[in-house]
C-alpha cells in the first residue's frame, strides 16, 4: 500500500492527518446522497417569459406609459367638459392654460357661487335671456343673482349678491332696478333655493372653469379633447389593423404552409409580388379610389354593419381596407415559416411517433411554439399601422373633419406652425410616445418570449 | 451571374407591368368622369373623353398606356396643367431631379452615418455611449418624420434662424440640411439599430472566436470579420428603405414647401389628374423596384454563400 | 520536468461566471503541469469546465466569465498578468487554438487563403504578402489539402467539414506555436474523418514537436493521442496521470465509471456497459463536499460534507481526489 502523500502540485498545503482520519468513513445512504443535491424548480415557459418581462425595466416603464396614454385617450374625454367637435367661439386661439375673457368671468362668478344648476334649453326659459349677463332677484330679503354660463355648457350659476363682486358681472341697470326680481327665475324654483326645479339638476359645485390645458385651435376647439379623441382613433386603428393583418396573414400563411407543394409555391409568389410593390403608393391610390364608392355604399346600405362603419368615417374604413389588402404579406410569411419549421421539427416527429393525436400535437406543440412569433409580430404591427395612419392623415387623406386623429392634428397645425408651434407639439409628442412605448413593449415581449433573439 | 441579372430584370419588368395594371384599374374603378363639373353637359364630357381616348374599351386604353410607357410617352395632364405632357411635367420641370437629389442625399446620409453608429454602439456595448445611442435610435424610429421636420422648421428655421425656413428649389446647400435630416433620420436610426443587433450577433459567432484566437487586433476583428457579415441584414433593408424615403419625401416636401415630385403627386391625387397619378406612380415604383434589384446583386458581392446562378435563396 | 522552469504550469486556477442567477464556479482550483512536446488530454462531460479552463489560458474568456484566482505560467511568464496587447501577441503566435465546430469557425465571407495569411501577417510585420501566401500554401499541403493554390481562393462553404478542420489546423499552426489547444476538434466530425484528423494531429505533433492540450469527452481519442490525462468533473480535476495509469489503474470512482461506460475492443462477450447514474452537477448549487458524491456508488458520509484532498496515488505524478484513499490509508495504518 502506498503512503498517503498529497499530490506534488499541492505540496504547499500540508494536510492535517489527524483531522482527516477523524472523518466519518461509513458509507452514505442513498437518501443522504439524494438530499445532497438540491434540484432547482423547473419553471414553465410562459411563467419564465413573464418573469423575464417583469425584470425588463424599460419594457415595464413603457407599458406603464402606454397605459397612461391609453387612459388619457379612452377615459380622458369623460373627465373634461369639452368635446372634440364643439367650437367655443369665445375661446379661439388660446395658448395652453390660457383663459378667454368669458371664461375668466365665469371663473370669477364660480368662486362666489352658492349653487349650480344644469338646465335644459327650451323657448322662454332662462336660456332665452341674453348671454353672459347677470340677472338678479330677491328672495326672503336676500338678493340672489343668476348667471347663464355658456362656457360651462348649459349651466345656471346662483350666488348671493352680497358676496359677489359687483364690478365683474353686474350690468348696472339691471342691478339697480332689480328688474328681474320675480321673472322667469321663479319658475326655476327659487321659492326654496335648495329644491330641484323641473328640468334642472344640481351639479357638484366646481369653483373653477376647466382650463384648456393644450390651448384651443383657430375654431375654438379644445386641443386636449381633440388629442384625446385623436389618440383614441389612432390607437383603435392600430389595434384593429393589426388584428386584421393577423387574421388574414395567419389564415393565408397557414393554408400555404399546411398544404405545401404547388399551392404553396403559387401562393408565395403572389406574396412576393405584393411585397415588392411599393406599398405607400398603392395605399395612397386606394385611399383616393375607395373614398367615394365607399361613401355611396355606406349611405345606401341599410345594414347595421354599414351604419357602424359610416360612424367611423370613410377615411378610417379605407385605411382598414388597405391594410387588409396589402399589409398581411409579412405576417403570412412569418406564419408559413413557423408552420413549415414546426412541421419538420424533431419534437413533432417524436410526438407523432409516440402516437399523440394530431389535435393534441397542434395544441400542445405547434401553438405554444408559434404563438410567441405571432404575438411579437402583431405587437410591432400596431405602431406601424399608427404610423401609416398618421402619415395618411398628415397628407390630408386619412380621417376627415370633424373626426380627428393625431396625424391630422399635426397636419392642421402645420399652417400656423410658426405662430402656434404647441399645436403640433402636443399631438406630435403623444404620437411619438405612443409609437415609442408600443415598440419598447413589443421588444420586451420578444426578448421575454425568445431570449435567443436578443 | 449575367443570366441571374437578366432574370431579375425580367421579373422587375413584370412587377412594373403589374403595377401599371393595378394603378390603371384602380383609377378606372372610380365612378364618374374626370371632366365632370357642375356646368358640363353629357355631350361635353363625351367629347372630352373622346379627345383623350377615354371612350374606348378599358383593355384598349390599358394597352395604349403600356405601349406609351415603353415609348417614353406618359400621356398628357387632364387638369392640373391641362394639355402638358406628363413626361415633361415629371422630368423636364425639375420636379423629379429635385426629389431624386433629396432622396439620394438621404440614402447616403442614412447609410454613412447609421452603419458606423451601430458599430460604435456594439463596440462599446453596455457603456454610456451605447446607452445614448440606443435612446437616440429608439426615439428616432418612433418620431414620425413630419413631427421631426416641423421641429426642425420651428427651431432651426424660425427660432434660432440657422437654416432657411422655406427650402424652395434647394438652390443653396444650406437649404438641403433640414429636409435631408428630416428625411434620413428614421432610416438612419433604423440602420444603426439593425447594425448594432447584427453586429452583436456577429460578434458572438464562432468565427469571431477564431479570429480572436488568431490574435487579431480588436479593430480588425470588428471591421474586417464582423462588419461584412453584419452588413447583410442592412443591405436587405435598403429596398424597403428606398420606398420609405420616397414616402418620407411626400411629407418633407409638404413641410418645407419644396416643389418636388412628392408634393405634386399628392396634389394630383387630390385633383384626380389620372395621367399624372399614373405617371408618378410608375416612375416611383420603378425606382423602388430598381433599388430592390441593386440590393439583390449587392448580396453576391458581400456574401459568397448566396449563389446567384441558381437564383434561389 | 527537470528544472523549475516548466513549459506550462497551471496552479489553483479558478474561473467563475457571474450570471444573474448567481456565481457559477466553472473551474474551481485546478493545477497541472505540461511538459514540452507533451500531449495532455483533458477529459470530462459537457459542462465540466474543460473548455473554460482552456479559454482562460489563451485569454479568450468573455463576460460574464472571469479568472478569479490562481496562476498560469507559460515558459516562466505569467500569462494571466499580461496586458490586452500582450495577450493578443501571445494568442495565435505562441499558443493557438482549434475549435469544435469547423462549420461555423471560419468566416463565411472571406476566402480560406485570406484567413490563413491574416493569422501570419498580424503577428509578423516583416513578412511580405508573397511570403505569407507561400507559407499558407505550404501549411495547407502539410495538413493534407490537395490542390492548395486553388483551395486558397475558395470560400469555407466550398469545403467539407473535415477539410475545414484541416484548414483550421493549418491556420492554427501557421505561426509555428509552441502549444496547441484543441477544443474537441473531432467531436463534430464523422467517425472516419475523426480518425483522419487525429492521425494528422499526431503526425504534425511528431514533426513539429509542439505540445498539445487535447480537450475531449471521448476516452478513445485520449488513448489514441495523449501522453497524460486529466479527468475533470464539475470544475475540479478528479484524477490525473499518464495515459496507462488512467486507463489501466484508475483510482477515482468517476474515472472508473467513465471507463466502464466506454465500449472497448477487448471487452469480454456479454459484458455490459455500465452507465454512470444520475445527472451532472448543477453548478449554480454545487454540493458541499465532493461534487461527484451524489452520483458515486462508494459515497461515504464524509464525501457529502468535505471536499476531498488531492493525493498522490501512484508513480509518475498519478494523483486522485477521493476520500476513499484516505479511508484506505487509515485502515492500513490501524
Amino acid at each position: 500500500m502506498q503512503k498517503l502523500n498529497l499530490f506534488q502540485l499541492n505540496a504547499d498545503r500540508v494536510p492535517d492527518l489527524k483531522e482527516m482520519f477523524a472523518a466519518d468513513f461509513t458509507p452514505a445512504s442513498a437518501e443522504e446522497r439524494v438530499s445532497a443535491t438540491e434540484s432547482r424548480k423547473s419553471v414553465s415557459y410562459w411563467r419564465d417569459a413573464l418573469r423575464r418581462f417583469k425584470q425588463n425595466k424599460v419594457s415595464m416603464g413603457a407599458l406603464a406609459l402606454f397605459f397612461v396614454i391609453f387612459l388619457f385617450s379612452f377615459l380622458g374625454p369623460m373627465l373634461i367638459p369639452y368635446n372634440y367637435a364643439d367650437q367655443y367661439r369665445c375661446s379661439m386661439k388660446l395658448a395652453p392654460g390660457e383663459f378667454s375673457k368669458a371664461e375668466m368671468t365665469a371663473k370669477a362668478a364660480l368662486e362666489h357661487a352658492d349653487l349650480i344648476y344644469d338646465t335644459v334649453l327650451s323657448p322662454g326659459s332662462i336660456s332665452s335671456l341674453s348671454r353672459n349677463t347677470t340677472y338678479w332677484f330677491r328672495h326672503k330679503g336676500v338678493t340672489y343673482s343668476f348667471y347663464n354660463e355658456k362656457t360651462l355648457g348649459d349651466v345656471i350659476v346662483l350666488f348671493r349678491a352680497e358676496d359677489a363682486d359687483p364690478l365683474v358681472y353686474i350690468s348696472e341697470k339691471d342691478a339697480e332696478n332689480g328688474v328681474f326680481d320675480n321673472v322667469t327665475v321663479i319658475a326655476y324654483s327659487t321659492e326654496n333655493i335648495d329644491t330641484r326645479a323641473e328640468n334642472t339638476a344640481r351639479l357638484p359645485l366646481i369653483r373653477n372653469v376647466c382650463p384648456h390645458v393644450f390651448g384651443t385651435d383657430s375654431a375654438g376647439r379644445d386641443l386636449m379633447a381633440r388629442c384625446m379623441y385623436g389618440g383614441r382613433v389612432s390607437l383603435s386603428i392600430g389595434i384593429i389593423a393589426a388584428l386584421i393583418v393577423l387574421f388574414i396573414g395567419s389564415l393565408y400563411g397557414s393554408v400555404a404552409g399546411l398544404i405545401g407543394g404547388k399551392v404553396d409555391f403559387i401562393m408565395m409568389r403572389v406574396v412576393d409580388i405584393i411585397y415588392s410593390v411599393p406599398d405607400v403608393l398603392i395605399v395612397l391610390l386606394l385611399q383616393v379610389v375607395l373614398k367615394d364608392p365607399l361613401q355611396a355604399w355606406l349611405d345606401s346600405s341599410p345594414s347595421g354593419f354599414a351604419r357602424m362603419m359610416s360612424n367611423l368615417g370613410v377615411g378610417i374604413v379605407s385605411i382598414f381596407i388597405t391594410f387588409a389588402c396589402l399589409y398581411w404579406v409579412g405576417m403570412s410569411r412569418i406564419v408559413r415559416g413557423q408552420v413549415l419549421q414546426l412541421k419538420s421539427q424533431e419534437f413533432v416527429t417524436a410526438a407523432t411517433a409516440l402516437g399523440v393525436p394530431r389535435s393534441r400535437i397542434v395544441k400542445r406543440h405547434l401553438l405554444p411554439n408559434s404563438v410567441g412569433q405571432l404575438v411579437i409580430a402583431t405587437c410591432l404591427q400596431i405602431p406601424s399601422a399608427i404610423f401609416l395612419e398618421s402619415f395618411l392623415s398628415f397628407l390630408g387623406l386619412g380621417v376627415s373633419i370633424p373626426m380627428t386623429s393625431l396625424g391630422s392634428l399635426c397636419s392642421d397645425a402645420l399652417e400656423t406652425i410658426t405662430l402656434y408651434p404647441y399645436r403640433l407639439l402636443y399631438p406630435g409628442i403623444i404620437l411619438t410616445l405612443l409609437v415609442l412605448t408600443l415598440n419598447l413593449v413589443g421588444d420586451g415581449i420578444r426578448d421575454a418570449l425568445d431570449p435567443r433573439l436578443k | 451571374m449575367l443570366s441571374y441579372v437578366a432574370k431579375r430584370i425580367g421579373v422587375s419588368v413584370l412587377t412594373l407591368l403589374l403595377i401599371i395594371c393595378i394603378t390603371f384599374l384602380l383609377m378606372n374603378a372610380v365612378p364618374g368622369s374626370p371632366f365632370m363639373t357642375e356646368k358640363s353637359t353629357p355631350e361635353m364630357i363625351a367629347m372630352a373623353e373622346a379627345k383623350y381616348g377615354l371612350d374606348k374599351p378599358l383593355i384598349v386604353q390599358l394597352w395604349n398606356y403600356i405601349k406609351g410607357y415603353f415609348q417614353g410617352d406618359m400621356g398628357v395632364s387632364l387638369k392640373m396643367q391641362k394639355g402638358t405632357d406628363v413626361t415633361t411635367i415629371i422630368f423636364r420641370e425639375g420636379k423629379f431631379v429635385l426629389s431624386f437629389k433629396l432622396g439620394v442625399w438621404a440614402v447616403l446620409l442614412a447609410v454613412i452615418v447609421g452603419v458606423p453608429l451601430g458599430c460604435i454602439a456594439a463596440y462599446n456595448r453596455g457603456s454610456w455611449i451605447d446607452s445614448v445611442l440606443r435612446v437616440m435610435t429608439t426615439v428616432g424610429v418612433a418620431i414620425p418624420s413630419f413631427v421631426l421636420c416641423s421641429l426642425l422648421l420651428i427651431y432651426c428655421g424660425v427660432k434660432w434662424e440657422l437654416l432657411p425656413v422655406i427650402s424652395g428649389s434647394l438652390t443653396d446647400w444650406k437649404a438641403y440640411i433640414a429636409p435631408v435630416i428630416g428625411l434620413s433620420f428614421y432610416p438612419m436610426c433604423y440602420i444603426a439599430k439593425l447594425t448594432r443587433t447584427s453586429m452583436l450577433d456577429a460578434i458572438n459567432q464562432d468565427y469571431i472566436r477564431t479570429a480572436r484566437a488568431k490574435g487579431l487586433k480588436t479593430g480588425r476583428i470588428i471591421f474586417k470579420h464582423a462588419l461584412r457579415n453584419c452588413l447583410i441584414p442592412v443591405i436587405t433593408y435598403l429596398g424597403p428603405m428606398t420606398a420609405g424615403i420616397i414616402t418620407g419625401g411626400f411629407v418633407v416636401e409638404q413641410t418645407f414647401q419644396i416643389p418636388g415630385l412628392g408634393k405634386y403627386f399628392i396634389s394630383s391625387i387630390l385633383n384626380r389628374d389620372y395621367p399624372i397619378i399614373m405617371g408618378t406612380t410608375v416612375v416611383l415604383a420603378a425606382l423602388v423596384i430598381m433599388m430592390n434589384l441593386i440590393v439583390d446583386i449587392t448580396y453576391k458581392l458581400v456574401d459568397p454563400r448566396i449563389s446567384l446562378i441558381k437564383g434561389d435563396s | 520536468m527537470k528544472n523549475n522552469e516548466k513549459f506550462l504550469e497551471v496552479r489553483d486556477l479558478r474561473v467563475s461566471f457571474f450570471t444573474h442567477a448567481g456565481e457559477v464556479k466553472a473551474v474551481d482550483g485546478i493545477s497541472y503541469d505540461l511538459g514540452e512536446h507533451e500531449v495532455m488530454g483533458i477529459v470530462g462531460e459537457s459542462g465540466s469546465g474543460k473548455s473554460v479552463e482552456a479559454y482562460s489560458i489563451i485569454g479568450l474568456l468573455q463576460n460574464p466569465g472571469r479568472v478569479i484566482g490562481g496562476s498560469v505560467k507559460f515558459m516562466g511568464e505569467d500569462v494571466l498578468a499580461y496586458s490586452e496587447e500582450q495577450k493578443r501577441e501571445f494568442r495565435g503566435n505562441k499558443v493557438s487554438m482549434i475549435f469544435q465546430n469547423p462549420m461555423t469557425c471560419l468566416n463565411p465571407v472571406y476566402t480560406i487563403g485570406n484567413q490563413l495569411m491574416e493569422a501570419l501577417l498580424c503577428h509578423n510585420k516583416d513578412v511580405t504578402r508573397k511570403a505569407a501566401y507561400d507559407r499558407a500554401v505550404e501549411m495547407l499541403e502539410l495538413v493534407g489539402i490537395n490542390n492548395a493554390r486553388k483551395r486558397m481562393k475558395q470560400y469555407p462553404h466550398e469545403f467539407s467539414g473535415g477539410m475545414r478542420q484541416r484548414a483550421m489546423i493549418a491556420m492554427a499552426l501557421i505561426c509555428s506555436p509552441k502549444l496547441l489547444i484543441a477544443d474537441e476538434p473531432t467531436t463534430a466530425l464523422d467517425v472516419t474523418i475523426q480518425a483522419q484528423i487525429l492521425e494528422l494531429m499526431k503526425d504534425i505533433q511528431r514533426k513539429t514537436g509542439m505540445s498539445i492540450i487535447f480537450i475531449t469527452h471521448n476516452l478513445g481519442v485520449v488513448a489514441e493521442i495523449c501522453d497524460r490525462v486529466s479527468v475533470m468533473y464539475a470544475g475540479h480535476i478528479v484524477e490525473q496521470g499518464n495515459v496507462n495509469d488512467i486507463f489501466y489503474r484508475p483510482k477515482h470512482p468517476y474515472t472508473e465509471g467513465l471507463l466502464r461506460s466506454m465500449p472497448r475492443v477487448d471487452t469480454k462477450e456479454r459484458e455490459r456497459l455500465i452507465p454512470i447514474e444520475g445527472t451532472p452537477v448543477d453548478l449554480l448549487n454545487p454540493p458541499k463536499g465532493c461534487p461527484f458524491a451524489p452520483r458515486c456508488e462508494k459515497c461515504l458520509k464524509v464525501c457529502l460534507e468535505h471536499k476531498p484532498p488531492f493525493l498522490q496515488v501512484g508513480e509518475d505524478a498519478h494523483g486522485s481526489a477521493c476520500w476513499l484513499h484516505v479511508k484506505e490509508m487509515k485502515e492500513a495504518g490501524e
